[in-house]
């Protein structure tokens, strides 16, 4: 049951049957009719339509025919029309996809002709900056070709040329005008990434851009061009430099450690003994047999009378006196303790009220090698006095902390 | 099947180079079917340019086609083709767009700030066989379909498709009836 009067008016009138229209989903079409159609046990008025590309039917249900963007081939004055907008300079493309994206199915569905041209224009201005997505590449395509089939059929022209005339708008050749004036030869745009482009730089305000870079500290410069990452480090490392603050880590460190310990020596009585540990020749000589393993003893004295062992060298400063199987079993609780009497006493030291003589902000290190080398070194050489040791040894305590807290950052922030 | 045809002269080896360039392109087929006149009705005004439309129309070749089979035919003539909106631009072919022939010209090829012939012409092929799987020009200068008077023309020789043409035109050659 077909209606082939060309009286009939179609959508909202301007259409009428044997017109040539535009098609946004299909491309250029010819209404050839309306017919009714049984679908689904009810009666469809459709409009049936002929695709110009391949002659296949379309039908859309009469209701429909405005709301899918069905319009007639523009003129040729608006085809010219458009041709002085291509050629004319476009606006910055819009760079956030998602109001892009909005935009874009609205022109390319209800836009008409301005629409479609808008579109293409985007992406075109948009592809010189960046590749295009791979949706927006199908819609770039699906601009150009339905602009391409109108501008064919409004100028009755073959296709090929009339695409190569929309880019002679888009991408001028040397020596084209525009109606006398001529226009800027297209210049070599950068590659786009499906062939191997690099990134453009100008993705300011994208999206996409901060998801995939996760800028975080590292790249946060400031007004002077410094990482932000690397004033934080040096805040740091002067505010451990701050001789109050060592007093502070020094002081905490010595409370907990004597927490542990039950009954406090003398400096130097723990000294002495942590030379005895230290030194094995003598100190570990009565358990040496008794921690040997099997097997070791015995051919020993089979041999007869062992050599005397070579006198030890002092073990390198700053070392850890050297834990053995010959090591008396106390050896390495005396190291702690004396580990935490050199805290204690360089707590008191730093608590009393001292002269106005301000503590260096960062020793040495080759002080703060060396102390703990002449702490062992003393009783085997001369014996000093006892208050002689307190110095190296608050240098030492005052030293160690000061490197361990860096990374705890809880501590620095309990800063009185 | 992409089927060259030649309407002059042309060097076995830039024929060979085309056929090869052709084939690696869109994964077809490519062979050289012979030669064929060019048809003096097809002559424009000027008696030195050929209109390339009417060439198509006009032309006498006995080269079967089945199916989807394009035909190229290799011409050393320069061409025309009708005016449009824009005026008269360079040219360097003609296909039926989504059709089954087009005509390629190697006209200014070798000149300076031009491709060699045997690159250029078969660039400038793939570019219109593109037309004939109804490719569209590509904004990526690297891509065959990039619009073949742009600086990206010359600047990339390689004969090769972007990704979203290259899938396009294998989806249209699978497609094929052939």
């Amino acid at each position: 049951m077909a209606n082939k009067g060309t009286e009939i008016q179609i959508g909202d009138g301007s259409l009428h049957i044997g017109d040539r229209v535009v098609y946004p989903n299909q491309g250029i079409c010819r209404i050839t009719g309306v017919e009714v159609k049984q679908i689904a046990g009810r009666d469809w008025e459709v409009v049936t339509l002929s695709r110009e590309e391949d002659g296949a039917t379309v039908m859309v249900p009469r209701a429909k025919v405005m709301g899918i963007g069905l319009r007639k081939v523009a003129s040729v004055a608006a085809i010219d029309d458009m041709f002085d907008q291509l050629a004319a300079p476009g606006d910055d493309p819009q760079l956030d996809w998602k109001v892009r994206h909005r935009e874009n199915a609205d022109r390319m569905t209800g836009g008409g002709l301005q629409g479609t041209l808008d579109v293409l224009k985007g992406l075109h201005a948009l592809s010189r900056v960046r590749p295009l997505p791979q949706k927006e590449r199908e819609l770039y395509d699906s601009a150009r070709h339905l602009l391409v089939g109108e501008i064919a059929a409004a100028m009755n022209l073959p296709l090929h040329v009339a695409e190569d005339n929309l880019d002679y708008a888009l991408w001028p050749p040397p020596g084209m005008k525009r109606k006398g004036k001529p226009l800027q030869p297209a210049a070599l745009v950068p590659a786009a990434s499906s062939v191997g482009a690099a990134r453009p730089a100008a993705r300011a305000g994208d999206d996409e851009m901060e998801d995939e870079m996760d800028f975080g500290d590292v790249v946060d410069v400031e007004g002077g061009g410094e990482p932000k990452v690397a004033k934080v480090a040096d805040a740091e490392e002067s505010d451990i430099a701050d001789p109050d603050e060592t007093k502070d880590l020094v002081r905490q460190r010595a409370m907990r450690v004597t927490a542990e310990e039950e009954e406090p020596e003398a400096l130097d009585e723990l000294a002495a003994d942590a030379l005895e540990a230290t030194h094995e020749d003598v100190a570990a000589q009565p358990s040496a047999k008794l921690h040997a393993p099997p097997g070791t003893t015995r051919p020993q004295a089979k041999r007869g009378a062992a050599p005397p062992p070579p006198p030890r060298a002092a073990p390198p400063a700053g070392a850890e006196p050297k834990r053995t199987e010959a090591a008396p079993p106390g050896g390495d609780g005396i190291a702690r303790s004396v580990a935490a009497k050199v805290l204690e006493v360089a707590a008191k030291v730093l608590a009393q009220p001292k002269p106005p003589r301000k503590a260096p902000a960062r020793p040495a290190p080759a002080k703060a090698k060396a102390a703990p080398a002449r702490k062992v070194a003393k009783p085997a050489a001369k014996p000093k006095p006892a208050a002689k040791p307190k110095p190296a040894a608050k240098k030492a305590a005052a030293k160690k902390p000061a490197k361990k807290p860096a990374a705890k950052k809880p501590a620095r922030k309990g800063k009185r | 099947m992409i089927r060259l045809v030649t309407l002059g002269e042309f060097p076995s080896e830039v024929l060979g180079h085309v056929a090869r360039r052709l084939h690696a392109a869109y994964g077809m087929g490519c062979e050289i079917e012979g030669q064929a006149e060019l048809p003096e009705a097809a002559l424009a005004d000027d008696q030195e340019t050929y209109e390339a439309p009417k060439l198509l129309e006009e032309i006498d070749d006995d080269t079967q086609l089945y199916a989807d089979d394009k035909i190229v035919y290799l011409t050393s003539a320069p061409l025309t083709a009708p005016e449009g909106p824009m005026g008269k631009g360079p040219m360097t072919g003609f296909p039926q767009f989504g059709g089954g022939r087009a005509v390629v010209t190697s006209h200014g090829l070798g000149g300076k700030g031009e491709l060699p012939l045997d690159v250029g012409l078969a660039k400038r092929a793939a570019h219109h066989v593109g037309h004939l799987w109804d490719l569209h020009h590509c904004f990526d200068p690297r891509c065959a379909m990039h619009p073949e008077w742009s600086p990206g023309f010359t600047q990339y020789p390689e004969v090769a498709l972007c990704l979203y043409d290259r899938e396009k035109s294998e989806r249209k050659i699978k497609l094929g009836q052939s």
